[in-house]
């Protein structure tokens, strides 16, 4: 008699279950994925990352701006965390920028447009490497672009 | 003597206020594998025969990422620690007519930080490591004194 109740009990739980999947009103809607997701994640940034720095130490154009950094593996690593920690926090993904503001990193350095441009194709290159949707690469760079005020010609 | 606890517990906590302001919250990117990034002039003999050494050299162990690029003649690639610059530059050597060398940029002019970048990696540890040996130290005496304090009035 108990198991009886028991499973009745069951049954009619799993019946109020269903019948409340079935009102369209509790549907909750599934958040949009975020820019950090639809890049892939830690992953995927820290490849576009590593990517942008090898086409940045290639690139004759600013390659110079980079060679004390390169010659120490303690600020490569530096560069390199601070640079997926920007790309993540920007994004939306679980991290914290940890470094300088631009403006600070970049005061007295005196970089030109030039430069800048030469930059962020690199950082396109690096992008095209992966296959980058566009959608993906354009919010990627609406939110880096707004630092260029910061960088250039402080 | 007895002023000792209390200057390493002062200490402990200028140690510890110190980790507080240069400590770093956790992120993902902690966990990542180390990098060094190593520039080659490889002398390929055309804008192909670059392209295809860089594409090569993607797939070594260890290689996180490779680029040539044409106009300065240099294949980059970024490799875990356990890859030496050495080694990777014997690989090339395999798949490259001409032996490549490893690119030595110059020392940028200005003024440079004192400080070792490797020194400020350790700092928050040092900082962390001072604070919590401060109040072992300064806890053990407190004990031990505190135990001479008791028994002192019990010694006939």
């Amino acid at each position: 008699m108990k198991n009886y109740l028991v499973l009745l009990s069951f049954l009619s739980l799993t019946l109020a279950g269903m019948s409340c999947g079935e009102n369209k009103d509790d549907i909750t809607p599934t958040p949009a994925p975020n820019l950090y997701e639809r890049l892939g994640g830690i992953n995927a940034i820290t490849a576009v990352v590593d990517q942008f720095l090898a086409n940045v130490v290639a690139d004759n154009a600013i390659n110079a701006r980079f060679a004390a950094t390169v010659a120490d593996p303690f600020r490569t690593q530096l560069l390199r965390n601070n640079l997926i920690d920007q790309i993540c926090a920007g994004s939306g993904g679980p991290c914290q920028y940890k470094g300088k503001t631009m403006l600070e990193a970049h005061q007295g350095m005196q970089i030109t447009e030039a430069e800048f441009n030469a930059l962020v194709a690199d950082l396109i290159a690096a992008l095209d490497q992966f296959n980058v949707p566009t959608q993906e690469k354009n919010d990627l760079l609406a939110i880096l672009g707004p630092m260029k005020t910061d960088i250039v010609d402080q | 003597m007895r002023k000792l606890p209390f200057f390493l517990v002062l200490t402990s906590l200028l140690c510890f206020a110190g980790w507080l302001r240069v400590a770093t919250p956790y992120s993902p990117s902690q966990d990542l594998p180390l990098i060094s990034i190593t520039a080659f002039e490889i002398h390929a003999p055309n804008v192909v025969a670059g392209q295809a050494l860089a594409q090569a050299a993607r797939s070594w162990t260890g290689v996180t990422a490779a680029t040539y690029n044409a106009n300065s003649g240099l294949l980059v690639l970024s490799h875990t620690l356990d890859q030496s610059a050495s080694s990777l530059k014997s690989r090339i050597d395999i798949l490259n007519p001409h032996p490549a060398s490893i690119k030595v940029f110059p020392e940028p002019a200005g003024a440079k930080c004192p400080v070792p970048a490797s020194a400020l990696a350790v700092l928050p540890g040092i900082l962390l490591g001072c604070s919590a040996v401060s109040l072992l130290i300064a806890i053990m005496l407190f004990i031990s004194n505190a135990k001479r304090w008791i028994m002192a009035p019990l010694q006939p």
